[in-house]
């Protein structure tokens, strides 16, 4: 039995990609509804496969499986050219993806802060890591 | 709970009914309200808890019957303050009685939390904390003045509320969001741009665009102007694309800009329709690390501005790519 080298990180965002891997591949998959930040998995297709419910509680996601590649493509014109995909598809099939996002300025909206990091999972696939700050 | 202007005379006018009701027949009630009292920026249900609150402890200060005062005044700016608050207009509202008052040793304990000398009557100990804590969310303050057998005097101060000529630095919540937004950013020239955003900001709205791009003339390299045709899912029409974007991004053409693409967070359209309707600057981040190399760094900054100086007419967008995003460029060299 495997057992995590530490517990899970409260802040994910900076923490090195493969501490943040270790810790949360160590869990039991019920355990990441425990997580204080939303999880999302999502198989090699891109198609979500495990949505924790910290992220169901928090979210307000109506387009969700449309997160796998949103980050690659439609942030900004330039990410959707043929050189940048090229990079993240090889990021992708080396398995060391390791994207972070920050939004804020929401001003009326409750989900005003948010962070994401999407990583490479080590058996394929990718992690979506979200948190939400309303203050 | 949402801090909004708070008409000081409307307030004490509603309470004035209720505490004249649970105060005993042995109590007079009086109440003074400044006949141009300034409304006051507050949550209206805390300020009516706090105010009831102030006078049931009067009330219960005077067993025996008394005096219970209530008086609302104006606080202009340059009168004497405690010390914790900054020069600036408050309103006060003060309630006294004619009680037993407070000891110094109690005095000295009476705003902090489950300190109650109520035990016999059912007090909770959180009255006054309560009441203080409101005060200073509020920007203002509480001062207790109390001597044994004298009776106690209660200065309840809060920030006045901005008159019409409010501006974005004026109105405390939205200031508090945008010293978020700077928090956030990373690059300089986005601080800066940001910041010359919020010293145009005119009363209750926004700078016209044309000001925004004459400040930010220096970094018209690296924004975009786009026009907006009002609506609840707004059309865009690219303005105006600077040239280091231009190289970045490809030759965008300028005219009308597919926004129907998904709203899901992190979006190009999410971006642009949040700034519209949310009137507020709206700014991400975001780090691309690829193996072996230096990761890419992308941050955008949209900012709203209006030609009328109120409906949003225009969003000026700020990127910034790193050069390891700059990926747009025909002279990749092609990595073996």
């Amino acid at each position: 039995m495997s057992k995590p080298n530490s517990s899970p990180p409260q802040k994910f965002i900076d923490v090195p990609a493969a501490e943040l891997l270790g810790s949360v591949e160590a869990l039991e998959p019920g355990a990441l509804d425990d997580l204080p930040f939303g999880v999302i998995r999502l198989d090699e297709a891109g198609k979500v496969v495990l949505y924790s419910r910290t992220e169901a509680r928090q979210s307000g996601f109506g387009d969700r499986d449309a997160i796998g590649l949103m980050f690659f493509t439609q942030l900004a014109p330039c990410m959707g050219t043929p050189e940048f995909m090229r990079r993240i598809e090889k990021a992708r099939a080396a398995a060391t993806l390791d994207i972070t996002f920050e939004q804020v300025g929401d001003f009326d909206d409750a989900e005003r802060e948010l962070r994401v990091r999407m990583l490479s999972a080590s058996s394929g696939g990718l992690w979506v890591f979200l948190q939400r700050t309303a203050d | 709970m949402r801090t909004s202007i708070v008409n000081c005379t409307d307030s004490l006018a509603r309470l004035q009914r209720l505490i004249q009701r649970f105060a005993s027949e042995q109590i007079t009630c009086s109440f003074d309200i400044g006949p141009s009292c300034w409304s006051v920026m507050a949550e209206r249900a805390q300020l009516d808890a706090a105010l009831i609150n102030l006078c049931v402890n009067a009330r219960d200060a005077m067993p025996n019957g008394g005096q219970l005062r209530v008086r609302v005044q104006n606080v202009p700016e340059g009168s004497r303050l405690p010390p914790q608050l900054p020069r600036a207009d408050y309103v006060e509202f003060l309630v006294a009685d004619d009680g037993i008052g407070m000891e110094p040793v109690v005095l000295e304990h009476a705003t902090e939390a489950f300190f109650t000398t109520k035990e016999a009557s059912g007090g909770t100990g959180l009255g006054l904390a309560m009441v203080a804590g409101f005060a200073s969310r509020s920007g203002g303050a509480l001062v207790i003045e109390s001597a044994p057998k004298r009776g106690t005097t209660v200065r309840l101060l809060l920030p006045r509320a901005p008159e019409s000529g409010q501006t974005v630095n004026d109105d405390p919540i939205a200031s508090a969001k945008l010293d978020k937004v700077l928090e956030y950013i990373r690059t300089p020239a986005l601080r800066f741009a940001l910041q010359e955003w919020r010293a145009l900001c005119p009363a209750q709205g926004l700078p016209r665009p044309i000001a925004i791009e004459g400040r930010l003339a220096e970094q018209a390299d690296h924004s975009m102007v786009l026009a907006v045709e009002p609506g609840a899912s707004p059309n865009l029409r690219l303005l105006r694309m600077g040239s280091a974007l231009e190289l970045a991004l490809g030759n965008k053409q300028l005219g009308a800009l597919q926004i129907e693409g998904s709203i899901a967070v992190g979006t190009l359209a999410a971006a642009y329709r949040r700034a519209y309707h949310s009137r507020f600057p709206s700014y991400e981040y975001a780090k691309y690390s690829f193996e072996g190399d230096a990761p890419g760094v992308f941050e955008r900054l949209i900012l709203p501005t209006a030609t009328d100086g109120k409906t949003v007419s225009h969003l000026v967008g700020l990127i910034r790519l790193s050069d390891n995003l700059d990926v747009g460029r025909n002279d990749h060299v092609e990595a073996e």
